[in-house]
């Protein structure tokens, strides 16, 4: 089981690429950039709903309980805008810095919070402690992402 | 100003991880990971549908013509297909193998697959062939995915411990303990 859920990771981030490509082709044709983003997250609005409605008429997933607003705290409701200063600097940062370098620091951020987190127990029901075999894998991907985006 | 640009970066990798567990959260308090994934997306539409008039009347983008929406093909509209995978999956998967397995097997496929995308020309991309450096990159990208990996090295002691460190109330791990096994249902 957990290869698979490993297995499904890797090919969500090969779909990344598909993602990039097709918004890519909408902000050439339309020469706007803020446009390209805006039509993908509408799409992903449009097929989450009729997912929503899907999964609840199938009894899978429930809609969630009135009151939730009160019981949630405000950041639990940030996931959007967070999304979307990735989006916008993917747009914005290369043309200064460069593929490279963005994309080199891009996935030095993400590993670091998220083996920060796994170790920290934040937001995680399970502590995963950064030990010298966890450490060595996290250097060897960011040496890889280095060498591919430089040569 | 290159510093700072690359400190922007590396914060924009930092908060692609934060909307993963934002989400997450969200996804334990409402017990339903598609209404997190909606939510994810509704919130950068909103801001999207203010920005969007803003960057036409400052003149950086001005909006598109009918001509121009009409001139693109079906399949150029997919990419919030993608996005609505890559949110969903960011959602479900780190909670079973945690944060740091998550984002080194998609950072993985991300290299990898971009890579494909430079040797094949993708879309119109400039054909970049794989190179010998290339290839050394992606195995050792791949290489040290698997190192994060490494299932089942968390002990019960350690997830107690959580409890008391993470900045969470007992009111959300109580939320958690239900929504959980509600949602374990459609995990299968």
């Amino acid at each position: 089981m957990y290869a698979i859920y490993a297995l499904i990771s890797f090919l969500v981030g090969v779909a990344t690429n598909v993602q990039s490509g097709v918004n890519g082709q909408i902000r050439l044709l339309t020469g706007n950039a803020v446009f390209a983003s805006f039509a993908n997250f509408m799409v992903g609005t449009i097929l989450l709903v009729m997912l929503l409605i899907l999964f609840a008429g199938l009894g899978i997933w429930s809609m969630p309980e009135r009151g939730l607003l009160s019981r949630t705290r405000w950041w639990t409701w940030m996931g959007g805008p967070l999304g979307l200063i990735y989006v916008m600097a993917l747009v914005l940062l290369p043309p200064l810095i460069g593929y490279a370098a963005f994309f080199s620091m891009l996935v030095a951020g993400q590993l670091f919070l998220s083996v920060t987190l796994d170790h920290k127990g934040w937001l995680v029901e399970r502590i995963r402690r950064v030990d010298k075999v966890r450490a060595a894998g996290v250097l060897l991907l960011l040496v890889g992402a280095v060498l591919i985006q430089n040569s | 100003m290159s510093l700072l640009f690359s400190m922007i970066s590396f914060l924009t990798g930092a908060a692609v991880t934060m909307q993963s567990a934002v989400n997450g959260r969200l996804r334990a308090a409402s017990g339903n990971p598609v209404f997190a994934s909606l939510f994810s997306f509704l919130g950068g539409m909103v801001l999207l549908v203010v920005m969007l008039p803003l960057a036409s009347a400052l003149g950086i983008y001005p909006l598109p013509s009918w001509d121009m929406l009409l001139s693109t093909k079906w399949w150029m509209w997919t990419g919030g297909v993608f996005g609505t995978a890559l949110v969903f999956c960011s959602i479900l998967i780190p909670p079973k193998i945690g944060f740091g397995a998550y984002f080194s097997m998609m950072v993985a496929g991300q290299l990898t697959g971009s890579v494909l995308a430079d040797a094949t020309g993708f879309l119109g991309s400039q054909v970049h062939p794989v190179s010998p450096l290339r290839l050394l990159g992606v195995i050792l990208l791949i290489a040290g995915a698997v190192l994060v990996q490494r299932p089942g090295r968390s002990s019960d002691a350690d997830a107690a411990a959580a409890g008391m460190d993470a900045p969470v109330s007992d009111a959300d791990i109580a939320e958690n303990a239900k929504a959980v096994p509600q949602a374990k249902g459609g995990d299968a």
